[in-house]
């Protein structure tokens, strides 16, 4: 399909897929403007305008009398770090003018895909995570092992939901939920803890949810004067936090006997 | 002398199990895995400063996180050039052990007592917002931490 573009309309076309790759892999949007103009530097594009929203990308080029503007839709914006890596990779070596040809370059840039690693790995390394974070609030190891467990359940709800296509909000406060209950159960019936040491062990647990990415990223855009951009990744991890904390809540309100009913 | 040598001790400890975390998180957000070692050094590094200041050193919790996100921020923006990899991948990870998660459920809790109990009601206004406020705090602390130290690195975005 690119044999019949205009080398404009061709570079157009590659600065805007390379925009929304990174959009959609989770990338700062400083990021983003940044690896644009250099890419843009690179391939001697002179007269360049670029504007990205929550919404989508648009990339506006002029040459002489011909005009081209190129807009993509930006769906979600996930977190791939692994993708966001490999696209940084690709601007630094046409940066360095190892790579040249728009063509190649726009094949590399689409045969970047987003990589995960296996999820029972990241359960049980997750729920490690969730003993760790007991640790660091001054819990037992009895404490640390009910964590331990609660996590694996929390974790395991979590990619359930998101495998099921379930809004990501409800799968955080569903796994808050499951996850926290599962920590009081074994803390107060198996390992029978002391009662002001089980609430550290239920909280460490859904630390594991915390947004740490929309919100530094959304900080950062604010920061460096990507407000409307950035305000929208504030809100959706803060939206995030409080779906997990209607979850934890939940198991708080049951466990502690709470409940209006 | 000993007290110091203790605030070090604690520190170490809780620094190897952030690295831990740092590199699970990493992990769950798909981090290349030939930077894990050093999103693993920059989890260390990040909680040993803070445990060291805030325990060792006697510093303010918010000041305590705000050092240690800075030093972890200045450390990152050397070696990520190096390895051509963009600094959020190390240092967003390399934060994550330092969520103040008691006090959002202090606040949390004391919340839910407020609307079902109306006695006592100053005290819980006041716990509420003693610990919301100390979180909000320590997340803005955080979030400065990683932003301020590039501004004195880099140029303005619209320079030509």
């Amino acid at each position: 399909m690119e044999k019949d573009l205009s080398p404009l309309a061709l570079k157009a076309k590659l600065l805007c897929t390379l925009a929304w790759r990174l959009a959609q892999a989770g990338a700062e949007t400083r990021l983003i403007v940044q690896s644009l103009k250099k890419i843009s530097c690179a391939l001697d594009i002179k007269n360049n305008e670029i504007g990205i929203s929550r919404s989508g990308v648009i990339v506006k080029l002029t040459q002489g009398n011909e005009q081209v503007i190129e807009y993509k839709e930006i769906k979600f914006l996930g977190i791939n770090m692994y993708q966001v890596s490999r696209l940084h990779k690709i601007c630094l070596q046409v940066e360095k003018g190892e790579l040249l040809d728009p063509k190649q370059i726009l094949h590399k840039i689409r045969a970047t895909r987003p990589v995960h690693y296996s999820k029972n790995l990241l359960i049980v390394l997750e729920a490690i995570a969730a003993g760790a974070f007991a640790y660091l609030n001054d819990a037992s190891i009895a404490a640390c092992l009910c964590s331990i467990i609660g996590g694996i359940v929390l974790m395991s709800t979590r990619f359930c939901c998101i495998k099921r296509r379930f809004f990501e909000n409800f799968a955080f406060m569903l796994a808050a939920f499951l996850g926290c209950s599962t920590t009081y159960l074994c803390a107060n019936y198996v390992v029978q803890l002391a009662p002001d040491e089980i609430p550290r062990c239920m909280i460490a647990t859904s630390l594991i949810l915390v947004p740490g990415f929309p919100f530094i990223n959304g900080f950062l855009d604010v920061f460096k004067g990507y407000v409307d951009i950035g305000l929208i990744r504030l809100f959706n991890s803060l939206v995030l936090t409080m779906s997990a904390a209607i979850g934890v809540s939940l198991a708080i309100l049951l466990t502690t006997g709470a409940l209006p009913w | 002398m000993v007290n110091l040598i203790i605030a070090l001790n604690t520190a170490l400890i809780e620094g190897i199990l952030a690295a831990f975390i740092a590199v699970a998180f990493a992990m769950l957000f798909a981090s290349p895995s030939k930077v894990l070692v050093y999103i693993a050094f920059g989890g260390f590094i990040t909680r040993f400063c803070r445990s060291f200041l805030y325990t060792g050193l006697h510093f303010e919790i918010v000041i305590a996180c705000f050092c240690a996100c800075a030093i972890m921020s200045l450390l990152f923006i050397y070696i990520s050039p190096k390895l051509g990899v963009p600094r959020p991948v190390f240092t967003v990870a390399s934060i994550i052990s330092l969520i103040p998660g008691m006090d959002v459920y202090h606040a949390l809790i004391s919340l839910i007592q407020l609307i079902d109990n109306p006695i006592g009601t100053t005290s819980l206004i006041y716990t509420m917002f003693h610990h919301a406020t100390r979180c909000f705090s320590i997340m803005l602390a955080i979030a400065l931490g990683i932003a301020i130290p590039p501004l004195f690195f880099y140029r303005y975005r619209y320079a030509k």
